[in-house]
C-alpha cells in the first residue's frame, strides 16, 4: 500500500508502481514471474481523463503480462481480487498481481460527489438527486425508523474507527475524534453528518497472490491464504429494493465466503469490512452474521467491535479514517489484514492469537458485494 | 425498446395522471420501465400506478451534483406506489413536517439545470 491521504501531484500511475513495486518485493517475487494483472478502480474517466488503465498499470508495476482492469463502483478491489483467485484457482495463472488505485482529492467537492454518484441508477436516481450521502441517509432513516437506532449509536463507529487509525502510519486521518465531533459537525445529507462519512483520498494498494505450487516451488513467505472468496449483486438502485436497511448482496456474497472456506461467521477473529459511511458499517456486521438484524448499531458502543472487543472491526480505521481511494480500498482491506494476522501492522498486538480475517467490500449501496476469508496457514 | 423514449413516455403519462409500472406473467412488479421482468425475465405488461403513495425515506441533502449545485438543500425521498417504489425530489423548505408514511402525489418537473424532467412528489395539506 501508499499511504492513504492526499497525494497532490502524483498520478495514479506513479502510485500504483509504488505499491505493486511494495507488494513484488514483500513476496519475495520479481516483476516477471507475474502471469496476470488485475487493475480495480473506479473513477479513472473523471479524476484522470483514464479509461483502459490495465496495460497503463502493468507498465507503472514493470510487468508485461495479461492486464486487466476491473470495476465494480467501490466493491472494485474486491473484485479483482475475485478474479485473481479464480484465475489461480482454475490454473490460468499461478501468480497474480492485484491492486487498484484512485486519485480523488483534487476534485472540487460537486464533481466528486458526481464521479462517485456514477455508481447509481443515472436516470432513476442521480438525475432526481440522488448522491451517496443521500442514498446511505435514506438507508439511514429507514433504519432508525425500524429499530430505533440513532445518531450517537453510529457515532460510537466513527469514533472506533478515527481511534484504530492513530497508530497507523498509512492512514489519513490519524486523530482521534469524540461523540460530540460527530454529532456537532455540518449534516451532509440528514441525519449522516459529515463525521458520518469517509473522506476522499488518494492512495493505491497491491497484492500477490500465489498458487500452492508456487509458493512451494519457489519457497515463498506465504502464511496467509484466501480460504474462500464470494461475490453477489443486488438491483442498481435503492427503489427496487425490498428493504432499505437490510444488504442482501452482503448476505449472499458472505454466504458463499463461508460455504468455500469451511468457516463460518463464529470463527472469524476479525473483520475490515466497507463503512464507507457509519450506517454502511452496521449493515455490513449484520449481513455478515456478527450480529442480528436490528442489532448491530450497538456494536461499537457497547465494545463488541472495538480494539478490544470479541470481534474487532476496521482496526486499520476503515475507510471512515483510513481512507477510501475507492478502486484501491478492497485491496488494501486484505493487505491490512494480512499484517494484522500475522504480527506485522501497528494494531496487530490488538488481535495476538488471531488466525481467521474477514474482509468485506461494497459498491454503491451494495448493489456488489465482495467477502474474502482469510487463514493463517502456518 | 424502451430506451429514452420509454423514460419520456412515462414521465409524460405521470405528468397527465396516467403513470404505470410493469408486471409479468408471474405477477413481479417492476419499474423503472424495461423490456423484461428483472426477475425472470417473463414479458412485461403495463398496469396503473396509483396515484398517492407512502414516503418510505426522506433526506434533505447539502451536498449535490453540480446539476443541483445552486438548489440546495435538496430533498429527496422514495415513495411506494402500490407494488412498486419511486425515487423523487422532495420540497426540502417542507422537511421539518415530513416523516416515514406521509401521503405523496407523484408530479414531474423539470430539472433547473438542464431542463430534463424528472419525477417529483407533493404532499397533499
Ligand atoms: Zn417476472
Amino acid at each position: 500500500m501508499t499511504p492513504f491521504g492526499d497525494h497532490a501531484g502524483r498520478t495514479g500511475r506513479e502510485l500504483f508502481g509504488d505499491a505493486a513495486r511494495r507488494a513484488l518485493e514483500d513476496a519475495s517475487l520479481p516483476a516477471d514471474a507475474v502471469d496476470e494483472l488485475f487493475f480495480s478502480a473506479f473513477a479513472g474517466e473523471l479524476s484522470e481523463s483514464q479509461s483502459h488503465q490495465g496495460p497503463l498499470m502493468a507498465s507503472a508495476a514493470g510487468v508485461s503480462a495479461p492486464a486487466t482492469r476491473v470495476e465494480a463502483a467501490c466493491a472494485s478491489g474486491g473484485a479483482a481480487v475475485r478474479q485473481a483467485v479464480t484465475a489461480i484457482r482454475a490454473g490460468v495463472a499461478d501468480v497474480v498481481l492485484v491492486g487498484g488505485g484512485e486519485k480523488l482529492t483534487h476534485l472540487s467537492t460537486p464533481d466528486a460527489t458526481e464521479a462517485l454518484s456514477l455508481a447509481a441508477d443515472e436516470r432513476w436516481e442521480t438525475r432526481i438527486g440522488t448522491t451517496f450521502p443521500g442514498a446511505y441517509a435514506l438507508m439511514t432513516r429507514a433504519y432508525f425508523d425500524r429499530f430505533g437506532a440513532d445518531r450517537t449509536d453510529l457515532a460510537h463507529v466513527a469514533v472506533k474507527n478515527h481511534a484504530n487509525a492513530v497508530d497507523n502510519e498509512l492512514a489519513q486521518y490519524r486523530n482521534e475524534i469524540t461523540v460530540e465531533d460527530v454529532l456537532e459537525a455540518p449534516i451532509v445529507s440528514e441525519p449522516l453528518g459529515l463525521f458520518d462519512s469517509c473522506p476522499l483520498t488518494d492512495g493505491a494498494a497491491a497484492l500477490v497472490l500465489a498458487s500452492d505450487d508456487v509458493v512451494r516451488s519457489r519457497n515463498l513467505p506465504a502464511s496467509v491464504a484466501v480460504a474462500g472468496v464470494g461475490q453477489a449483486s443486488d438491483r442498481l438502485s435503492l427503489q427496487e429494493r425490498d428493504s432499505l436497511c437490510e444488504t442482501p448482496a452482503t448476505e449472499t456474497a458472505a454466504e458463499r465466503a463461508y460455504a468455500a472456506s469451511g468457516i463460518g461467521p463464529s470463527d472469524v477473529d476479525l473483520a475490515e469490512v466497507h463503512d464507507c459511511f457509519t450506517i454502511a458499517e452496521v449493515l455490513a456486521i449484520e449481513g455478515l452474521g456478527f450480529a442480528e438484524n436490528g442489532e448491530g448499531y450497538g456494536a461499537a458502543r457497547d465494545g463488541t467491535t472495538t480494539a478490544t472487543g470479541s470481534i474487532p472491526v476496521n482496526l486499520s480505521g476503515g475507510l471512515k479514517a483510513k481512507g477510501h481511494p475507492v478502486g484501491a480500498t478492497g485491496v488494501a482491506q486484505i493487505a491490512e489484514l494480512v499484517k494484522l494476522l500475522t504480527g506485522g501492522h501497528a494494531n496487530a498486538d490488538a488481535v495476538p492469537d488471531a488466525t481467521v480475517g474477514l474482509a468485506h467490500n461494497a459498491g454503491g449501496t451494495v448493489a456488489s458485494a465482495v467477502v474474502t476469508v482469510l487463514e493463517v496457514v502456518e | 425498446m424502451i430506451g429514452e423514449v420509454g423514460l419520456e413516455e412515462w414521465l409524460d403519462a405521470v405528468a397527465l395522471g396516467d403513470g404505470y409500472y410493469y408486471r409479468c406473467p408471474k405477477g413481479h412488479a417492476t419499474l423503472p420501465p424495461r423490456d423484461c421482468c428483472p426477475e425472470c425475465g417473463g414479458g412485461l405488461e403495463r398496469r396503473p400506478l396509483p396515484s398517492r403513495g407512502e414516503l418510505r425515506s426522506y433526506t434533505v441533502s447539502n451536498v449535490s451534483t453540480p446539476e443541483y449545485d445552486d438548489h440546495t438543500p435538496l430533498g429527496i425521498g422514495i415513495a411506494t406506489f402500490g407494488p412498486v417504489d419511486v425515487t423523487g425530489r422532495l420540497p426540502a423548505a417542507e422537511s421539518g413536517t415530513l416523516e416515514t408514511g406521509t401521503t405523496v402525489r407523484l408530479a414531474v418537473e423539470e430539472r433547473p439545470s438542464d431542463g430534463s424532467r424528472v419525477p417529483v412528489f407533493r404532499i397533499d395539506r
